[in-house]
């Protein structure tokens, strides 16, 4: 995932800066998200790359929550499927799922009626 | 060290697998894991910056309430190849009682089994490892084979 970011302000009095972060492919205009104040105080401080690859590191949790409010379109809204495996049956469905990156991998259970 | 996921309705199952010698952190933020199950391997596991930790020891001490570490950054170190399983909250405010059963038992409809090793069979139906079953108010008929079954109720 590639992200952008514009810093719209620098506070210097109170080591915060004002930050608009979006997906670099948003089809919407960076400067149409809202803007966040964040502390500098935890930020790594080296340099400008390091500067802005710490600041996207904390900020990038408003990506998810970018997602998550935008509307999704009819077409796109997913059914969710259980159960043994059977290809066929999945022809044609949209199906959603989350991906976790690479930490977690999908634990195979099972649910059973005792 | 590759870890596992799944939540399974009320609750979340995890996994880890891994090498003997490694030491793996896990911050105070991810840490949801109520109950372990260490079904193969051994190692031990303490909250950062203290002294104290417990062993765990798929020969002998197999079944820890881990409940206590809630909300603090934790190290784990393995003494040989293991397989652990949690179980997890899916909210912190949502405590759980957690036990390992060795005999037939009555159930109530605020509980969650959970298969975490070998082939039990209960009330006649065989069951694998990673099995989960919503349990009823009635008596469930046990026989372990040898397998690791807990019963999980909500508080």
């Amino acid at each position: 995932m590639k992200i952008i970011l514009k810093i719209d302000e620098y506070l210097p009095d109170r080591n915060a800066v004002v930050v608009k972060l979006c997906r670099l492919n948003s089809h919407i205009p960076i400067d149409d998200f809202g803007a966040k104040v964040v502390d500098c105080h935890d930020l790594n401080m080296f340099d400008n790359e390091l500067f802005i690859e710490s600041l996207i590191g904390k900020m990038s949790y408003r990506i998810n929550e970018q997602d998550n409010n935008s509307e999704i379109l009819d077409e796109n809204k997913p059914e969710r499927v259980e159960g043994e495996l059977d290809i066929q049956s999945l022809v044609g469905k949209v199906v959603g799922g989350e991906f976790n990156g690479r930490k977690y991998k999908l634990l195979k259970t099972r649910r059973v009626e005792l | 060290m590759i870890r596992y996921f799944k939540k399974c309705g009320e609750f979340a199952l995890c996994a880890e697998i891994g090498e003997g010698g490694i030491v793996e952190t896990e911050l105070a933020s991810e840490r949801y894991t109520l109950y372990q199950v260490m079904v193969k391997g051994s190692g031990r596991l303490g909250k950062i910056f203290k002294e104290d930790h417990i062993v765990g020891d798929a020969n002998g001490i197999y079944f820890a309430d881990l409940r206590e570490y809630i909300g603090h950054h934790t190290v784990y170190e393995s003494f040989e190849p293991f397989h652990i399983y949690g179980f997890n909250t899916l909210d912190l405010k949502q405590d759980w009682d957690g036990k390992l059963i060795n005999d037939s038992f009555d159930g109530d409809d605020k509980s969650w089994l959970v298969v975490f090793r070998g082939n039990p069979n209960i009330n006649g139906k065989d069951l694998r490892e990673m099995d989960y079953a919503k349990l009823e108010n009635k008596h469930y008929n046990v026989q372990l084979n040898d397998g690791i079954v807990g019963v999980f109720t909500k508080l």
